[in-house]
């Protein structure tokens, strides 16, 4: 049996959709209210079950599909279609500036109140610039500190819009 | 209506509005030029701009942007063979090949000229036809509501990509069962809130619409390899002459009014949109074309360009007609505007022409202002936005990143949505992976509350009995309807013997 997105997808989907009826079993529920036709939990309940049946139905076909295609043609020509179908298409690069772009979004969170606005957002963009491979020092410079300090006057000055002066410098 | 109009001049006219919907369409072409980002990102980017303004320049903006962002993704489909947004791909059949003829002028001139038209036209219709339904939706009531909205939702699933149908069932679904998280508004119970108290008020829709669409799919151009890129790195466009002789006017005028008229009731349908509009223009005119003409498709055919162009702006002023008039969006687009109008505290639908007739009426003559802008004020500037393609992607993007994180902060003011932004940019990229599409998640996130209450509602109208769905006729009749919907792809998706259909791998209408 081949490993393919539908088949991924469909299993992800179908694990969620129970955890999320598990939880949607746990609303709680005023005294009296279980007796009433339509409670805080029946949505959830019925997309849950939505969830777990239209999961296991594209899982399902997914397997047929396959049975079927194995039918049909010879086992060496069954190539696992999850590299086929473009993980391989996908830049390895990429990936890895992918990730310290979310870790750089995390550093942002932790940061834009602690270090106030204006230092905050300039590091983030700079370590931004340098992930996707900028070195110029110039544009590292130009493309962070104006765009930085002419944001902050616009909100602060102009629209009188409150922003983080930094937790650190107070 | 003549009354409505006024007022919808009086309101889209003035100085202040003419120069949101000139900016608008400024940023949206920009937005919608780059390969990847498409209309919805480029609405989700305006959207912290619009809270502080009001409600009716801040539609106004939003529509300039969108279609900005239609005539930007035509502009990058032509030039460099790399359509910005799904609506425009069949621009790129004719309009590259033209291109590459040197006719890239011309091809670019007879797009604005072909989306103007095709948007106007539909302007037209959809003042005559806005109103009319506003006034029949007046009679709908809950169970009406509710039957309509399922139906949206499902048929948004229906329309999508072949051999998709579950997965945008499940996206649907996801997106509803996001949309239950906070607090109860009903009976005011927590619900999946984990104990978080940053989450007893929802995850909002605007943190959504940024992370699902503008995040990831600015991070998903690190990730993707894309041929575009080094396109975009050798060419630097030439455009050429934006002339066209009288007799290709001639040729190209018939194509144009059937188009419209085509792409308008396409955008009309709840889940089609420009996309399908597109498509279908171009099979219907290359159909209509003598064999001799039929050679001349997707080898610059103006024929060929004029079609799609024309009804995928038709069809995004089509797929207004429910969102104003019904309050339910067709499209991911118009569902983000949903979102920032019910943001505002405004609830479109049929009590929007009463209760806030100046939107209602704006938003349709800021259309026609739209149409204009991109004619006169954006064909002149191509070669110049054009450059836009030749900027710095790794500045682009890092930029695209601090705008999303930073307009979802500066709503909330807490540091906690942009880890959820974070962690739901993680997710939107899994998902794209695995070839989900976005649009069906942030139309059930969206509509999933109205869903839950219209049915609670009409639960109670009816002494918690279900006899609603059938004791109504208009219920009735629209959940039939939505029975066919789901029915049909559904017995497609039983039957089909391939079923790895996948998603264009540009942005979502």
């Amino acid at each position: 049996m081949t490993i393919s997105k539908d088949k991924i997808g469909a299993l992800i989907f179908f694990i969620f959709s129970t955890c999320y009826g598990y939880y949607a079993f746990q609303i709680p529920l005023y005294p009296g209210e279980e007796y009433e036709v339509f409670t805080s939990q029946s949505m959830p309940k019925l997309y849950a079950i939505l969830g777990m049946s239209v999961a296991a139905l594209a899982l399902l076909l997914s397997v047929i599909e396959d049975i079927k295609h194995n039918k049909n043609t010879l086992s060496d020509s069954n190539v696992n279609s999850a590299n086929q179908n473009g993980v391989a298409f996908f830049d390895k690069k990429g990936w890895t500036q992918c990730a310290a772009l979310i870790g750089l979004m995390l550093y942002y969170a932790l940061t834009l109140e602690f270090l106030g606005f204006i230092l905050s957002t300039i590091s983030f963009l700079i370590i931004g610039y340098l992930i996707l491979g900028e070195r110029k020092p110039k544009t590292l410079f130009f493309a962070s500190v104006p765009v930085v300090i002419v944001f902050w006057a616009i909100m602060t000055q102009l629209l009188g819009i409150y922003l983080s002066a930094g937790d650190l410098w107070s | 209506m003549s009354e409505g109009l006024l007022l919808g001049l009086e309101t889209a006219l003035s100085m202040q509005n003419i120069l949101f919907v000139i900016f608008g369409c400024f940023v949206g072409t920009f937005i919608g030029m780059l390969p990847g980002l498409g209309p919805i990102t480029a609405i989700a980017l305006m959207i912290p701009i619009t809270y502080g303004i009001d409600p009716s320049s801040g539609m106004i903006l939003m529509a300039g942007v969108y279609y900005g962002a239609i005539f930007g993704g035509s502009t990058s489909s032509i030039l460099i063979n790399a359509p910005g947004v799904a609506g425009t791909v069949a621009t790129s059949f004719d309009g590259y090949p033209m291109a590459l003829k040197g006719q890239a002028g011309k091809a670019l001139a007879l797009a604005a000229y072909s989306s103007f038209c095709g948007g106007s036209i539909a302007a037209v219709f959809l003042l005559i036809a806005a109103p009319a339904l506003a006034t029949v939706s007046l009679s709908f009531q809950s169970p009406d509501y509710f039957a309509l909205l399922l139906l949206g939702l499902t048929a948004i699933a229906a329309f999508s990509s072949k051999g998709s149908f579950l997965k945008s069932i499940m996206m649907t679904l996801f997106g509803l069962m996001l949309s239950t998280v906070g607090t109860d508004q009903a009976s005011g119970v927590e619900r999946f809130t984990f104990g978080q108290i940053d989450l007893l008020d929802g995850i909002s829709f605007l943190l959504i619409a940024m992370s699902m669409f503008a995040l990831s799919e600015a991070l998903m151009s690190i990730i993707r390899k894309k041929k575009a890129d080094d396109t975009m790195k050798q060419a630097t466009p030439e455009v050429g002459s934006l002339k066209l002789s009288k007799q290709e006017i001639k040729d190209v005028v018939p194509t144009i009014g059937r188009s419209s008229v085509l792409g308008f009731f396409v955008g009309v349908l709840p889940g089609a949109g420009a996309t399908i509009a597109s498509f279908l223009a171009y099979g219907m005119e290359r159909n209509l074309a003598s064999a001799k003409e039929k050679l001349n498709f997707g080898k610059g055919s103006l024929r060929g360009l004029a079609a799609p162009e024309t009804a995928n702006n038709a069809a995004c002023s089509g797929s207004f007609v429910p969102l104003l008039t019904l309050g339910i969006p067709g499209s991911g687009t118009t569902a983000v505007m949903l979102g920032a109008l019910m943001a505002y505290g405004i609830q479109p639908g049929p009590r929007l022409l009463i209760d806030n007739p100046e939107v209602f009426w704006s938003v349709i003559v800021s259309m026609y202002v739209g149409n204009i802008v991109l004619l006169v004020i954006n064909l002149p500037l191509i070669p110049y936005i054009a450059r836009a393609l030749t900027l710095p992607k790794q500045l682009l993007t890092v930029l695209i990143l601090f705008f999303s994180l930073i307009g979802v902060y500066l709503v909330s003011f807490n540091t906690f949505d942009i880890v959820m932004m974070a962690g739901f940019a993680v997710i939107a990229i899994g998902l794209r992976l695995l070839d989900f599409s976005m649009s069906p998640l942030i139309l059930g996130f969206i509509l999933g509350g109205m869903l839950e209450q219209n049915l609670r509602r009409s639960l109670t109208l009816f002494d918690g009995s279900i006899s609603f769905m059938w004791e109504r006729p208009i219920t009735l009749t629209i959940l039939i309807l939505t029975v066919l919907v789901l029915i049909m792809p559904l017995r497609a998706a039983l039957k089909k013997d391939d079923n790895q259909g996948k998603q264009p791998e540009v942005a979502e209408l």
